[in-house]
């Protein structure tokens, strides 16, 4: 039985949601770091107000501090607008390397929790491409998220743009151990439900460690 | 009175500093780490009364620290935060810990010490 669009539709809700909740957690901690700097000034204000001398250069650090938390928390936000707006055309032209730079961006704290190094490598020239844009950032993303929770060894991956030659290349490499878990993973309606929905396919190469996502859009130059 | 000696174990480092100096200028001995490895390391030589663990850190959850130090120091309590943002994940987090001493971030000093007060007195119960 072929897979239906409304697992692709409750894939990317599934996903939307993951990412949501990874979000609303590195916030949280970035509010936390507010919240203890500016206790600490607090603390400071009284200390003061009891005779004891402010430091101002400690003053200037904790400044510093919740600066550049503020600049943290305003590019997670940047980056979580860009990722909602991302779903409002159904179909629409992506620069690829863009896009794969944001799925990765986006699981970066589940990364760093699981101890995952992913690395994106794009191409030097931006390389547009027609197609469902959520529905190919939550196949890239779906698929990190499954692979580095079934496959913990795998700690060092790469998302990698590809040849152009039959369709458009999409690699994720360092996955030479987890071959029986990829072919799991790649045989899982949910996957190819997504597969269908962005006019791709996906194969391993086992020999090298490599999964292929192959996109049959048409490139925009 | 021997002031309370609390480790607090926290990926963030701003974070974790800040609320260590806090808890300083309260009278309380705070050493502060931010890796389950470094926490394992530190309570090999000092004594804790008690620790203060965020529930996601790399690689050892703080859950899974409380075992590892639960094994090595039996008597030290345990406090954990978490950056859970709603009522859902808050019971969802609390049930995994199986900890009633549970804060969400961002931790307000005052809850933080009254809870380990309370952890400490129930302890000398």
């Amino acid at each position: 039985m072929s897979p239906s669009p409304d697992q692709s539709g409750q894939e990317e809700l599934h996903y939307f949601g993951k990412v949501s909740a990874s979000v609303s957690h590195e916030l949280k901690n970035v509010l936390a770091i507010l919240n203890e700097n500016a206790g600490l000034l607090q603390d400071f204000a009284a200390m003061s107000e009891q005779g004891q001398p402010l430091d101002p250069e400690r003053i200037r650090r904790l400044a510093t501090t919740m600066l550049d938390q503020i600049s943290r928390g305003d590019e997670i936000i940047k980056r979580m607008n860009r990722f909602a707006h991302s779903a409002d055309d159904k179909h629409a032209t992506v620069e690829l390397g863009e896009l794969m730079t944001m799925v990765v961006e986006l699981f970066g704290r589940t990364a760093t929790n699981r101890g995952i190094k992913v690395e994106v490598k794009a191409a030097v020239e931006a390389v547009n491409i027609y197609t469902d844009p959520f529905a190919l950032e939550t196949l890239l993303g779906g698929l990190l998220y499954r692979i580095t929770e079934l496959a913990p060894d795998a700690n060092q991956l790469t998302l990698e743009l590809g040849s152009q030659v039959d369709g458009t290349q999409l690699k994720l490499a360092g996955l030479a151990e987890q071959a029986h878990i990829i072919n799991s993973i790649l045989g899982s309606d949910e996957i190819k439900a997504l597969l269908a929905t962005v006019n791709g396919s996906a194969y391993f190469n086992q020999q090298n460690g490599e999964l292929i996502i192959t996109l049959n859009g048409a490139i925009v130059t | 009175m021997k002031p309370i000696r609390v480790l607090l174990v926290d990926d963030e480092t701003e974070f974790v500093s800040t609320l260590g100096e806090r808890l300083s200028l309260r009278g309380i001995e705070a050493d502060w780490v931010t890796s389950a490895e470094e926490a394992m390391k530190k309570i090999e030589d000092t004594e804790y009364d008690l620790a203060v663990l965020d529930v996601k850190m790399p690689r050892i959850s703080g859950i899974e620290l409380k075992r590892i130090l639960h094994k090595q120091r039996p008597d030290m309590q345990f406090i954990f935060m978490t950056g859970h943002g709603s009522e859902q994940d808050f019971h969802a987090g609390s049930s995994e810990a199986g900890a009633e001493y549970y804060l969400v971030k961002p931790v307000h000093i005052e809850d933080l010490m009254q809870k380990m007060n309370e952890v400490l007195s129930e302890d000398a119960d």
